[in-house]
C-alpha cells in the first residue's frame, strides 16, 4: 500500500469544497420526463383546441399523408429526446449510431409513405409563402421542448455536451414540425425536406452554438 | 467495507503494477456527503483526489496533474447531485474525470491552432496537457505523413519552417498537416475509453 501526497493547493481546495458543501437535492430522471411530458401534453392538447376542425380537416384531405408524416415527426422529437436524456447522464455511452440508424429509419419510412410527385416544377412543390409561415411556426412552437430541455441539460452532467445539444435541437425542431405538421395540409417530400427539415435544421443549429456554452460544467 | 478508501494495488500482467486507488467503497459515503455529511464527503473527495493522481499520470504532462486534478474535484462538487446512490461510484466519477481531462486537452489545442495561425512554432517539446506515453500512442492512429509532422513539432521541438524543410513541404502544408492530425488525435482519444 503506498500512501498518497496531497499538495497543500488541492487539500485547501478540499478543504473549502467541504467547508461549502450543502445538502443537495438528487437529480430525479423520472421526474424530470414526467414534467416534459406534461408540458408537451398541455402543448399539444393547447394547440389542437385552438385549430379546433382544422387537424380533423388536415386527416380527411389525406389521412394516410398527413399520418406519416405525424408519425415520422413525432417518432423524430420523442427518438432524439430520449436520446437527449440518455446523454445527461455521465456515464452513459456514445449514442452516435443509435441516432443515425433512428434517424436513417424515420427518413426511410417518410420517404416510402410520403407523397413524392415532383410535378409542375419548384415553386409548386416548394410553394414559399405557406413554407415560410411553416419554418416560422415550426420555429415557435418547438420552444417549450428546447427552453425544458436545456433546463435539465443544466441540472445534469453531460459529458458529451456537442451531442448533447444535437440531440435537443433535432427533438425540439422535431416536436415543432409536429405540432404544426397537425394542422398543414401539404404532404409532399419536397415540401418538408425544405421547410419542416429547414426548421429542425435551424433549431439544431441554434442548440449546437448555444447549449454547450450553458452545459454549467 | 471501511469507511476510509485507500490505494491498492492491482496485481497482473494486463493491468498496470502501478498501484491504483479504489473507488468503489465511495458510494455510501457519496451518498452521505449528499445529505450533507461533510465528513463523509471530505473522504470522497481524499480518495478522488488519489486516484486522479494516478490516472493523470499517465495521461497528461508533469505540471498539468495538479491544475486538472483540481478541476476534476470542482466538477465533482458541481455535479454532486448528479451521482445516484443506486448505482456504483466509480463509472460516474470516471465519466467526469475523463471529461475534464478531454475538456483541457480540447482547450489547449484551441489556443495551439490560433498559434499555428500566428507564429513559426509551435512552442517546445511534448504537449503541455499530454503525456508523451499517451501522444505515442496516439501517433499510431493517424496517417504516418501527419504523425510524422506531430512528432517533430511535439516531440523533438523544432519549429515548423524547420519542419518545413526538413520534410520538403511548403510551410502551411506542416500546418495543415499539424492541424488534422490533432483533430484525429482528439477525435480518437473521444471515442476511446482510455
Amino acid at each position: 500500500m503506498r500512501e498518497h501526497q496531497t499538495s497543500s493547493s488541492t487539500q485547501s481546495l478540499i478543504d473549502g469544497l467541504t467547508e461549502s458543501m450543502a445538502p443537495v437535492a438528487r437529480r430525479n430522471p423520472r421526474r424530470e420526463a414526467l414534467v416534459l411530458g406534461g408540458i408537451l401534453f398541455l402543448q399539444l392538447a393547447g394547440t389542437i383546441a385552438l385549430m379546433g376542425t382544422n387537424a380533423v380537416a388536415v386527416f380527411t384531405h389525406d389521412f394516410w399523408g398527413s399520418a406519416a408524416k405525424a408519425v415520422m415527426f413525432a417518432g423524430f422529437a420523442l427518438g432524439f429526446a430520449l436520446l437527449a436524456f440518455r446523454s445527461f447522464d455521465p456515464t452513459a455511452p456514445r449514442q452516435k449510431n443509435l441516432a443515425i440508424a433512428m434517424a436513417g429509419a424515420l427518413v426511410g419510412f417518410g420517404v416510402l409513405t410520403l407523397d413524392r410527385n415532383f410535378g409542375g416544377g419548384a415553386l409548386n412543390v416548394l410553394r414559399p409563402a405557406n413554407g415560410i409561415q411553416c419554418l416560422i411556426s415550426s420555429i415557435s412552437f418547438a420552444i417549450p421542448m428546447f427552453i425544458a430541455l436545456t433546463v435539465f441539460m443544466r441540472g445534469a452532467a453531460p459529458t458529451q455536451p456537442r451531442m448533447t445539444a444535437l440531440f435537443i435541437g433535432i427533438a425540439s425542431g422535431a416536436w415543432g414540425t409536429f405540432i404544426y405538421a397537425l394542422q398543414c395540409p401539404f404532404t409532399n417530400i419536397g415540401y418538408l425536406a425544405a421547410w419542416y427539415g429547414g426548421a429542425i435544421a435551424i433549431t439544431t443549429l441554434v442548440a449546437a452554438v448555444l447549449l454547450p456554452r450553458l452545459a454549467r460544467w | 467495507m471501511t469507511g476510509t478508501p485507500q490505494l491498492r494495488v492491482i496485481d497482473g500482467k494486463t493491468a498496470s503494477s502501478r498501484p491504483v486507488t479504489d473507488l468503489s467503497g465511495l458510494g455510501r459515503l457519496m451518498a452521505e456527503a449528499q445529505a450533507g455529511d461533510k465528513r463523509a464527503y471530505n473522504q470522497v473527495l481524499k480518495a478522488c483526489d488519489a486516484w486522479l493522481r494516478v490516472f493523470l499520470a499517465r495521461r497528461v504532462a508533469p505540471e498539468s496533474v495538479e491544475d486538472i486534478a483540481q478541476e476534476a474535484l470542482m466538477a465533482l462538487h458541481r455535479k454532486r447531485h448528479t451521482y445516484d446512490p443506486d448505482k456504483p461510484f466509480a463509472p460516474w466519477f470516471v465519466a467526469i474525470a475523463r471529461y475534464k481531462w478531454l475538456d483541457r486537452l480540447r482547450q489547449h489545442y484551441r489556443a495551439e491552432e490560433v498559434e499555428l495561425e500566428d507564429q513559426a512554432s509551435v512552442g517546445g517539446h511534448e504537449s503541455a496537457v499530454m503525456s508523451r506515453i499517451v501522444l505515442e500512442r496516439l501517433l499510431a492512429h493517424i496517417p504516418e505523413n501527419q504523425a510524422q509532422a506531430i512528432r517533430l513539432a511535439k516531440i523533438d521541438g523544432y519549429a515548423l519552417d524547420e519542419i518545413a524543410q526538413m520534410t520538403g513541404q511548403s510551410l502551411s502544408s506542416v500546418k495543415v498537416r499539424i492541424h488534422r492530425g490533432m483533430k484525429r488525435m482528439m477525435k480518437k482519444l473521444e471515442e476511446s475509453h482510455a
